[in-house]
């Protein structure tokens, strides 16, 4: 890689009520700890979203900037997709990047389509430390926090996240968490994922930026270790 | 205003089966108080009285004039200073206890003519609709405790709902959209606190549009906008629009925070017919609430003592630590929502190259948060060897709820 890595948090103000703005913090801290290069650009509501990034982060938020997200993002992040673009959306997140999702009153929207996932509610809020085995080869382990009342379904076109080993996750399809096609990531865990689970964020930083050498994660076991990993 | 503009001189004679209902509960809480050797029974004592007679709330509210203060931070330090500023003889929850039992055992406690009663966010329409309040103090609506799963717009929704059902005067923070979509307006009196806590409020409350902020407003394409405040913070006085005269806020509790606080504390008090230099005077004698600002012995040094339960409220700990050393304590008990997310919705990288003390039961996260920020810590599970380990100057000890509970019971300090 010759020019910085670019992370576009699509949306933070809107879609960032859950420590989600963790992951981009995470990912900044791994590149530059090993002097890589690396810009941010957050994008607020107004602006067009860029098509020429590398990640693109998106966190959770309540209902109703759920549905203004999907429109304010409109077709810029398709287009970053089809380029190579890596996507980690959580929670809310995964569910904009699904084909459809309905609130708590009931009424659907279209999400983004970059995800085969259907999300509606679920019988109960799923709330709780969640830990899942990673369907991404290496990853092992992940742990975080999950906070929903949607939940998701996946059609043919995605695959699970992960495993669950303890807690709800998508809760529609029995067992799984998430849903990842190419390399369009999501989940329900907060936490932040990529701050607790070093492993998915240089697995995911990897597609981009290729073999990574280790660092000290010693703070992250540590976090772990309290969550049983 | 309230019709009622005196307040009354006798109470009302206690009907019998509140008074039985009283009696019980005073035996419920001396008997907690034995078992548990020195708690205070609050809780046991107030069950029991609102078990024997649910109407305990209501009657004993009856013919008093009320003052309920709910938001999301600030609400005790606030009712401290709107008590104080109230003058004597005020019944006041003042340890903080802001449910039905806390409630009902401070208005049992005094047969005075006004009660100040700060109110948990989610219990206000319930407590409420019991006490009939004069005076509604709406104070901000933020992000906290998010494993229990209410979403602001749902708490906001709540309270508008409640308020249409009174006929209350309602002192409301303009500065927060979710706050003045909850509030009538024919019956606000409006206060700017000088806040501006936008993370929550992006979307427009009432038509879900996108808000826009400026340094000194918000409104909507829809037409809700910040309303005028009748009083404001500015610089560190109040002014009054009404007569656009200025007092000066001199405080002892520390931060801009608390000067915000007693702006809006000061506007009820007018409602309640106290002068604004009159509370004003009054409100600098406060030097704590319920431990919040206190001072407090930490490994043989003082610590001032800050509460910072969410988000919010940690950035206005972290605007009032200053350059002081500093500890801060995190549990995920339920009391204290038992998600740890919300670390990184605190711009900590204020911190970075300093080193923190870092306590509580989770401490691991938030050491893993600070070394994000470029933070180092020093961790421990107890404070006070912490505080040995901590540079020399007057320490700032922050906590979340049970961490903050925990140290509030410590010893103050004595120089």
């Amino acid at each position: 890689m010759t020019s910085a890595l670019r992370i576009v948090s699509v949306l933070p103000g809107l879609l960032g009520t859950y420590g989600d703005a963790g992951n981009e913090i995470a990912l900044i801290h791994r590149m530059r700890t090993r002097g890589l290069p690396v810009e941010c650009v957050h994008v607020e509501p107004g602006e067009p979203v860029p098509v020429t990034g590398d990640i693109y982060l998106i966190g959770g938020g309540e209902d109703r900037a759920q549905a203004l997200a999907v429109a304010l993002i409109g077709e810029a992040l398709g287009r970053a997709v089809e380029q190579g673009a890596t996507v980690l959306g959580v929670c809310a997140g995964l569910q904009i990047l699904g084909e459809t999702f309905t609130d708590s009153s009931g009424t659907s929207y279209r999400g983004l389509g970059l995800l085969d996932v259907v999300s509606e509610s679920l019988p109960a809020r799923a709330v709780g430390e969640v830990s899942v085995m990673c369907g991404l080869p290496g990853v092992g382990r992940v742990v975080g926090f999950e906070n929903h009342q949607g939940g998701s379904r996946l059609g043919p076109r995605a695959q699970p996240f992960a495993v669950i080993e303890s807690g709800v996750g998508n809760g529609l399809t029995a067992g799984a968490e998430g849903a990842i096609a190419g390399r369009v990531v999501g989940t329900y865990l907060h936490g932040p994922v990529l701050a607790l689970n070093p492993l998915l964020a240089d697995y995911l930083l990897a597609w981009t930026v290729g073999t990574l050498s280790p660092i000290d994660d010693a703070r992250a076991h540590r976090a772990r270790a309290i969550r049983g990993a | 205003m309230g019709q009622r503009a005196n307040f009354r001189e006798m109470p009302p004679p206690r009907p019998i089966r509140l008074s039985l209902a009283l009696a019980a509960g005073a035996i419920a809480g001396e008997a907690a108080r034995a078992r548990r050797g020195g708690g205070q029974g609050v809780h046991a004592r107030g069950i029991t009285i609102n078990r024997l007679e649910p109407r305990a709330i209501a009657l004993l509210s009856r013919g008093r004039d009320c003052v309920l203060v709910t938001g999301t931070n600030g609400k005790t330090t606030t009712s401290h200073l709107i008590a104080r500023a109230l003058g004597a003889n005020v019944a006041h929850n003042a340890t903080g206890a802001n449910m039905q039992s806390g409630i009902v055992t401070a208005l049992a406690d005094t047969a005075s003519p006004a009660a100040v009663l700060e109110v948990d966010e989610l219990h206000f329409p319930a407590i409420a609709a019991q006490v009939r309040p004069r005076v509604v103090v709406l104070l901000n609506a933020t992000r906290d405790q998010l494993d229990r799963s209410h979403e602001v717009a749902r708490v906001t929704n709540r309270w508008r709902e409640s308020l249409a059902e009174l006929d209350t005067i309602v002192v409301a923070n303009a500065a927060d959209p979710h706050v003045v979509s909850a509030t009538p307006h024919e019956r606000a009196v409006w206060c700017d606190p000088g806040t501006r806590w936008r993370d929550d409020a992006r979307a427009c409350p009432l038509c879900g549009g996108l808000l826009a902020w400026s340094e000194h407003a918000w409104g909507c394409g829809c037409g809700f906008a910040m309303p005028q405040p009748d009083f404001r913070l500015d610089g560190g006085r109040l002014i009054d629009r009404g007569d656009d005269r200025h007092y000066d806020v001199t405080l002892r509790i520390p931060g801009r925070i608390n000067q915000g606080n007693a702006v809006i504390a000061a506007a009820a008090a007018s409602v309640m017919a106290v002068p604004l230099d009159t509370a004003l005077r009054r409100m600098e004698a406060v030097s704590e609430a319920s431990g919040r600002f206190g001072l407090f012995d930490v490994g043989g040094r003082p610590a001032r003592l800050v509460l910072a339960k969410n988000p919010a409220g940690m950035v206005a700990a972290l605007e009032l630590v200053g350059d002081a050393p500093v500890i801060i304590g995190i549990n995920a008990r339920a009391v204290d929502g038992r998600d740890t997310s919300w670390l990184y919705d605190v711009p900590f990288e204020s911190l970075a190259g300093r080193t923190v003390g870092v306590t509580g039961e989770r401490r691991e996260d938030l050491a893993l948060r600070l070394h994000l920020a470029g933070v180092n810590s020093i961790v421990d599970a107890d404070p006070h060897r912490l505080a040995a380990a901590m540079p020399a100057g007057q320490l700032c000890l922050l906590g979340n709820y049970s961490n903050f509970a925990a140290w509030s019971r410590g010893d103050r300090w004595s120089a």
